[in-house]
């Protein structure tokens, strides 16, 4: 995708999150497509383009949520790097596969978004955020990501650039 | 040999007379002569009534159902796009309605309070699941500043944490970083509400001599922020009194259905709070924004 395409995403996603989405939650949890896109771009465009979309769409949920500024930014960007990791290690992704990293990556941008908002905010008790929030969050997300994979980016010529030449494997020349 | 003849015609005349008589005096007897004679016709014409009549509707079939379907064709797109439209119509309708519906409820609630509000419409939620805000039409052009409260005629909705010149957002008493004065409307106790994590509230401080039960009314006590007193939060739920607290708590059942907001009311000014000029019936409130 070219820039272009990136930032149309990106005014479209913010206001699809904060709008449409609220019709579609489960006990007031939705899904987070932000996470998605960043997920996606990240696993199959590389740890580099995961960070700076992770930052520029963290920095984009800042403006409009109500926590301090900052918070998003900085689950989002650890949120595209980690994608970007992960699509070294992980190649030819399957829907499933999809759906547990999407788990894992939601539970650990949590994590640090709990973190963070402890560091600033403080008092909020990580079990109660952990079931409450989290994990239904992470689940969600798990699922969505799943079917995004199958509906669309199954059907899409998007191939990791590295998975011709893994760099993480050792040379067995 | 003439005679019999004669004899034989005048009994045949006689005969068909009173044939001809019993015909028409019974008309039942009509019925059957033609019916025998006219069965094997009936039915040999009829044959070819059917069959000239087959042909006719199957050509007519055939020009109506494949070869005029042009037209009907182009009738039945118009009829479709009508009937989109008119449905589309119906909606727009219904919508308008059911919102000229609530914003007289609004009215009703603005007319008959003493504090000054505006209202906003909601625009957006927070993007993000930790924290529970609004986004509402209306900034810092419309008056509106940090820390007022939002409120709907059903109860109270939060407090302005930012405040742009266009657009604000309102932290729900719903998140966990909320925090409302509130008192128990039958027994008078006072207390602090907070959002919890589920997305419910819970009443925190409240003195353990409290005699609460399920269903009590908990209302704003007035000591805190843009809140008037009195104001409905929510109905209480379970309570929790340990031994060793100093205190005891109760979750707390907002009246306010937040997935569903549509309309909010911004409370700009508290009665006591608004400069003399800008109260009702003063003539520079005449032209004022915040109350009709």
């Amino acid at each position: 995708m070219n820039r272009w395409t990136y930032t149309l995403i990106a005014l479209v996603l913010i206001p699809v999150q904060t709008t449409w989405l609220t019709a579609v939650g489960m006990h007031a949890i939705r899904p987070d497509l932000v996470l998605l896109l960043i997920y996606f771009t990240g696993f199959y465009a590389g740890e580099m383009k995961g960070l700076m979309i992770g930052w520029i769409m963290g920095a984009l949920m800042d403006f409009f949520s109500g926590g301090p500024f900052g918070l998003q930014i900085a689950s989002k960007a650890a949120a595209g790097l980690l994608s970007g990791l992960l699509g070294r290690f992980f190649l030819n992704a399957t829907g499933a596969l999809t759906m547990g990293l999407v788990v894992l990556l939601s539970l650990i941008t949590g994590i640090i978004g709990f973190w963070f908002h402890q560091l600033v905010v403080g008092e909020i008790h990580f079990m109660e955020a952990f079931r409450w929030t989290l994990l239904p969050e992470a689940l969600y997300n798990g699922v969505l990501g799943g079917a995004v994979f199958w509906v669309v980016i199954r059907r899409l010529p998007v191939r990791q650039p590295w998975s011709e030449s893994p760099p993480f494997l050792p040379n067995v020349d | 040999m003439l005679r019999q003849i004669i004899n034989y015609r005048r009994f045949i005349i006689l005969f068909l007379t009173v044939l001809l008589v019993a015909v028409l005096l019974f008309p039942e007897l009509q019925r059957r002569p033609v019916y025998f004679l006219g069965r094997p016709v009936v039915f040999l014409i009829s044959g070819l009534q059917k069959g000239l009549t087959w042909t006719a509707h199957g050509i007519g079939g055939l020009w109506n159902g494949y070869i005029n379907l042009i037209s009907v064709q182009r009738e039945n797109e118009t009829l479709k796009r009508d009937l989109a439209r008119l449905q589309n119509e119906t909606l727009q309708l219904q919508e308008a309605a059911q919102a000229n519906e609530r914003l007289e409820q609004l009215l009703n609630f603005r007319r008959t309070n003493a504090f000054h509000t505006l209202v906003a419409a909601v625009i957006g939620r927070d993007p993000s699941n930790w924290y529970r805000t609004l986004m509402i039409d209306k900034g810092t052009r419309e008056g509106v500043a940090i820390d007022m409260g939002v409120i709907t005629p059903v109860g109270v909705v939060g407090r302005v944490i930012k405040a742009d010149p266009t657009v604000s957002q309102v932290l729900l008493v719903t998140d966990r970083n909320s925090a409302v004065a509130a008192l128990i409307q039958r027994t008078r106790d006072e207390g602090l509400v907070e959002g919890t994590e589920r997305g419910l509230a819970r009443i925190k401080y409240l003195s353990l001599l409290a005699d609460l039960k399920e269903g009590d009314l908990v209302l704003t006590s007035g000591l805190t922020g843009y809140f008037p007193k009195g104001l409905l939060i929510g109905t209480l739920g379970r309570a929790t009194k340990k031994e060793l607290d100093l205190f005891q708590q109760a979750e707390v059942i907002p009246s306010v259905d937040f997935s569903k907001l549509e309309e909010v009311l911004v409370v700009t000014a508290l009665e006591d709070r608004i400069p003399p000029a800008g109260r009702p019936g003063s003539p520079a409130s005449e032209g004022s924004q915040n109350k009709k």
